[in-house]
């Protein structure tokens, strides 16, 4: 049995742990704690130090399925989740105040791994309408010299997981 | 009405190419012979220069900086070129310009060759696409599906159906395919629905490219050729939102990587080419396409067929 590992990140509030619930085959274990700081008027507890969920495969092996917490003061946990991981998926909050930025955050801190396993990213609670359209969310990558998929979605819809999980095997297969 | 092009860069070119047959739907056209001439270009400027007064040309820039009477502003839009067209139809069947010089046959200036439509070319005008790219506020009813409300500055296109473009049903792939003659159509203002509650609102680019994807049935979009032309994705479609298959996603991955024919492509995914033609129209359409005649790097994959195959698994677990 070998570990393969999906890593969730992005921004606090964007839908990590509701996107693992939506394909783990066990409740999501996570470790919430009170939000602190600004983002405290947005949600009430975020997650610490991960969230996990599993999916057994055909063969036996499992998919674990991690979510990285949200807030930078715990960002300490980020390089200790995505080390070994087979995939990334980073979701930002269209509805937050600085979604571009936070996009940004996720984009530098992970620039490394990015180069190295496919990486999509799922942009949340678009129907809100509040944030940039999904062109400035290109342009900002067009800029950092990426062409990753990125997606409307709903982390609560399964259906849109799967979509993100489908263009990381397509980009693995025409890499 | 015969236009060459003279400096264009390769996009240009094939965009004006391809929607030229778009905007020319339903215009009265002399047999004039006009050329598009990049003046933003070296090449073409100092063409404009040698023959601006002899031939009529249409200055091709982002600003009409040599006050020239036919003007197409960059990037190329249907919409701009329609207005162009219909002007140069409306002024040459009246007060005819300059009459053009034949070009000398011995100078090579002319670089496209006349525009010539294949019987089985895919005419947008015909379908329901060619309604959306005329970007105006209208009520359309066809193939017995509910009334649909286009609102272009809304960027908007309103009906009483829910629509899973994920999972299209038979009667909404009906009206996706619908032909012009099929469709009618009634004005309609924001104001006229306002009050509404029972609509459910989408992006125009999803019905754009749900007709185009629809209504193609495998004849691909004049002036791109499926063994000669390649073509690059400049950027990942939002499948989320447009219907689609796994081929599609299969499609986006290569495509936004290595500029190939549309037949290089269908040989590499195996994927039959009637759906690459489709999708790439779809993409072509909603201007997410780029002519890109360089030869793509072929690095080495950084992924394993392992990877790959844990991947499939996964898959394989979910759906």
């Amino acid at each position: 049995m070998k570990e393969i590992k999906l890593v969730f990140t992005g921004s606090m509030g964007a839908g990590k742990t509701t996107a693992i619930s939506a394909i783990s085959e066990i409740p999501v274990i996570n470790t919430d704690v009170r939000t602190i700081g600004e983002d405290a008027q947005y949600k009430k507890t975020t997650t610490a130090a991960m969230d996990y969920g599993e999916l057994t495969l055909d063969d036996g092996n499992k998919l674990r399925l991690y979510g990285t917490p949200g807030q930078e003061r715990f960002q300490y946990m980020w390089p200790i989740i995505i080390k070994g991981a087979l995939g990334l998926i980073i979701l930002v909050d269209d509805a937050n105040s600085h979604p571009l930025k936070d996009l940004a955050l996720f984009i530098n801190y992970f620039r490394d791994h990015i180069n190295k396993i496919p990486t999509v990213v799922g942009i949340t609670r678009r129907d809100l309408e509040q944030g940039p359209n999904i062109q400035e969310y290109h342009d900002y990558l067009h800029k950092e010299g990426l062409k990753l998929p990125i997606f409307s979605i709903d982390a609560r819809q399964r259906d849109n997981i799967i979509l993100m999980i489908q263009a990381l095997t397509a980009m693995v297969e025409f890499n | 009405m015969n236009i060459s092009t003279y400096a264009l860069e390769n996009d240009d070119k094939f965009f004006f190419i391809a929607m030229l047959t778009m905007a020319a739907n339903g215009l009265e056209l002399s047999e004039k012979d006009l050329i598009l001439v990049d003046i933003e270009q070296a090449e073409g400027k100092k063409f404009w220069l040698k023959y601006h007064t002899e031939k009529q040309l249409i200055a091709f820039a982002y600003e009409n900086m040599v006050d020239a009477t036919w003007f197409l502003e960059k990037p190329i839009q249907l919409a701009k070129l329609k207005s162009l067209l219909k002007l140069l139809s409306q002024t040459s069947n009246k007060q005819p310009i300059v009459e053009p010089t034949p070009i000398v046959e011995s100078t090579p200036i002319v670089e496209s060759t006349p525009i010539v439509k294949p019987n089985d070319s895919f005419d947008p005008s015909l379908f329901l696409t060619g309604v959306f790219l005329k970007h105006e506020a209208i009520c359309i009813k066809a193939a017995n599906f509910a009334p649909l409300y286009i609102l272009p500055e809304q960027n908007s296109c309103l009906t009483t159906v829910d629509i899973n473009f994920r999972h299209l049903n038979s009667e909404q792939k009906q009206f996706f395919e619908a032909e012009i003659s099929q469709i009618e159509t009634e004005s309609l203002t924001a104001d006229d629905i306002a009050t509404r509650s029972d609509l459910y609102k989408y992006p125009i680019e999803s019905f754009l490219w749900a007709t185009t994807l629809c209504s193609s049935k495998g004849s691909l979009l004049n002036g791109i050729s499926v063994d000669e032309t390649k073509i690059l994705l400049k950027q990942w479609p939002d499948f989320s939102i447009l219907v689609h298959d796994i081929a599609h996603i299969r499609l986006a991955a290569i495509m936004v990587r290595r500029s190939l024919t549309l037949k290089s492509l269908a040989d590499r995914t195996q994927i039959p080419i009637e759906t690459v033609v489709n999708f790439f129209n779809a993409c072509f359409i909603t201007q997410l396409i780029e002519i890109n005649n360089n030869i793509s790097d072929e690095n080495e994959s950084i992924y394993s067929s392992e990877q790959h195959s844990i991947f499939k698994s996964i898959l394989n677990k979910l759906e």
